[in-house]
């Protein structure tokens, strides 16, 4: 129905298998997710889930109602068989693929930066010493900021109040 | 073998060798040492399963038969209809 011929291909393509599919795909990727969503969701996220399924049985409906019943059927019965198949055989050779995916990442080892770690090192490690070390670099830090950083601000509201109580 | 399950393997080989290939490539690209080692395996996978694909159909194999250019303008309705699908997903989740 929707054919073009190529010229560079020399090849008539049926854009009828275009539509059909991207009207299972729209329908089917709705329903999935409406599905997940109305199952695992909850008040707001559950009603969007039951809407999600009402779209995608409407885009599906009306899909199957243009093929075989109305009268004169706007898409092909042949396109609308044809369609399905590729698409749910597409879309179980991608879960397959991911699934085979996945299977091997799990199985082979890739933490890689665990090799680099010297855990040899980590075991000779006495966390009490390095805890005590860090303090004693902390209270040096903490004397040498004050020498440092001491203007007399700190003592003088105590001369102030003393010098005050003199006076009284 | 029938024409139906004819076009159902050649599109499960399709989709499989897609994947094979796309998650071979990110997983080539952004892993490392073995990671990276997986992802070629991957990819050579994939370039092994379209050879398969190109061998069985368009050179004039088993598959010749099936109307392939036609199946794979499916395939390509079926991919811009799931984004849609899940755009319109997402969308509405956002939004609530």
């Amino acid at each position: 129905m929707y054919s073009w011929s190529d010229p560079l291909f020399g090849y008539a393509w049926n854009f009828e298998f275009f539509v059909v599919a991207f009207l299972f795909g729209l329908g089917l990727a709705t329903l999935g997710s409406g599905l997940f969503t109305a199952y695992f969701g909850a008040g707001k996220s559950q009603q969007i889930g039951f809407g999600l399924i009402v779209g995608a049985v409407l885009v599906l409906g009306v899909q199957y109602h243009q093929t075989y019943i109305a009268d004169p059927a706007t898409l092909d019965a042949a396109s609308f068989r044809y369609g399905l198949i590729s698409a749910v055989a597409a879309m179980v050779g991608m879960a397959a693929g991911m699934f085979v995916v996945l299977f091997i990442l799990m199985k082979v080892d890739t933490v890689d930066d665990l090799e680099d770690l010297d855990l040899e090192d980590l075991e000779d490690l006495d966390l009490d010493e390095e805890l005590k070390k860090l303090e004693k670099e902390l209270a040096a830090e903490d004397d040498g900021g004050d020498e440092a950083e001491d203007d007399g601000g700190d003592d003088a509201p105590a001369k102030d109040a003393n010098e005050g109580g003199d006076k009284e | 073998m029938s024409e139906d399950m004819t076009l159902a393997l050649t599109l499960f080989t399709v989709g499989f060798a897609v994947v094979m290939l796309g998650m071979g490539a990110l997983v080539a690209y952004y892993g490392s040492k073995k990671t990276r080692n997986a992802g070629f395996a991957f990819i050579l996978i994939g370039a092994v399963d379209f050879w398969y694909w190109n061998m069985q159909s368009v050179a004039g194999g088993a598959w010749a038969g099936v109307a392939m250019l036609d199946s794979l303008l499916a395939v390509a309705g079926g991919f811009a209809g799931a984004i849609v699908g899940v755009i319109i997903f997402l969308v509405a989740i956002i939004k609530s």
